[in-house]
């Protein structure tokens, strides 16, 4: 799913309205943008402080109108941004312009089998990082076509011994020191 | 390692860990000084593919603590290590 068009349940419109304000929190904002509502909310602490998110939090998004799927939907184009935004600012590149957005609807596409269980938001079965959004398949799809050219391929994963231009240790040791520096202890 | 002064053990820590530092702490900069030393030492190909890396964990970070993927008990041994409180950790 690309992540500047259509969504599962969010426009196109709306999506780039997260994009935008993810990257105002990374530019210095120090609050959401208020024109924004609840949706601007959960991108700006998001990008900024998603290791502050909590599920008292979460749950007041859903009782201003930010339901957990669409809140699950931020959290996909969130985060697939960092990533893009980071490797683009990580070689020295420009940021990358968004287009105009498309009118297509969202497609809807839920999982069967999405359930809430031990997280904040339904997930599907037993959930490893690689697969937290797959309640919403085609986000799923997506963060994992980032995740397999950039880190390593899903059938690698438990080769302690891989490595391509780097290590294995190499790859984990920035992997490490990023999600320390995150607070991330997943 | 970093902290005492010691060389880290992996081959290129130093400039392994500036270099995420750099991305993961200065938002609005290209880690331009961080980059041009990994660069320097290890080329431009192994420095690209080290950027990729620190970018996929952004995207993984904000995925887990997003979702409020729960912390695995094994881990909080290594919380405590780093210095925070496992219970504390609002997952």
């Amino acid at each position: 799913m690309n992540l500047v068009g259509p969504g599962t349940l969010l426009t196109a419109t709306e999506r780039h309205q997260v994009i935008r304000d993810a990257r105002a929190g990374w530019a210095g904002a120090t609050v959401s943008n208020q024109t924004s509502g609840v949706m601007g909310e959960a991108a700006h602490w998001l990008a900024v402080d998603a290791e502050g998110m909590t599920e008292e939090i979460v749950a007041d998004f859903e009782s201003r109108g930010l339901d957990r799927l669409r809140y699950l939907e931020i959290v996909g184009v969130v985060a697939r941004l960092s990533n893009v935004d980071f490797y683009v600012r990580g070689i020295g590149a420009s940021e990358v312009v968004l287009p105009e957005p498309l009118p297509d609807a969202p497609n809807g596409r839920l999982h069967p089998d999405a359930l809430l269980t031990n997280m904040w938001v339904p997930t599907v079965g037993r959930s490893f990082a690689p697969q937290v959004v797959d309640a919403l398949p085609d986000e799923g799809e997506a963060v994992r076509d980032l995740h397999e050219p950039m880190y390593m391929l899903m059938s690698d994963m438990g080769d302690n011994t891989y490595g391509d231009l780097l290590t294995r240790a190499q790859i984990e040791y920035l992997a490490a020191r990023t999600s320390y520096l995150n607070e991330c202890f997943y | 390692m970093i902290a005492s002064g010691e060389p880290p053990l992996v081959p290129f820590g130093f400039e392994l860990a500036a270099l995420a530092q750099a991305m993961g702490t200065n938002w609005t900069q290209p880690p331009t000084v961080a980059r041009e030393a990994l660069v320097a030492v290890a080329g431009p190909e192994f420095a690209e593919r080290a950027i990729g890396v620190a970018a996929t964990f952004q995207m993984m970070n904000r995925l887990l603590d997003g979702v409020g993927a729960p912390v695995n008990k094994s881990l909080h041994p290594l919380a405590k290590e780093l210095g925070f409180e496992p219970l504390d950790i609002p997952r």
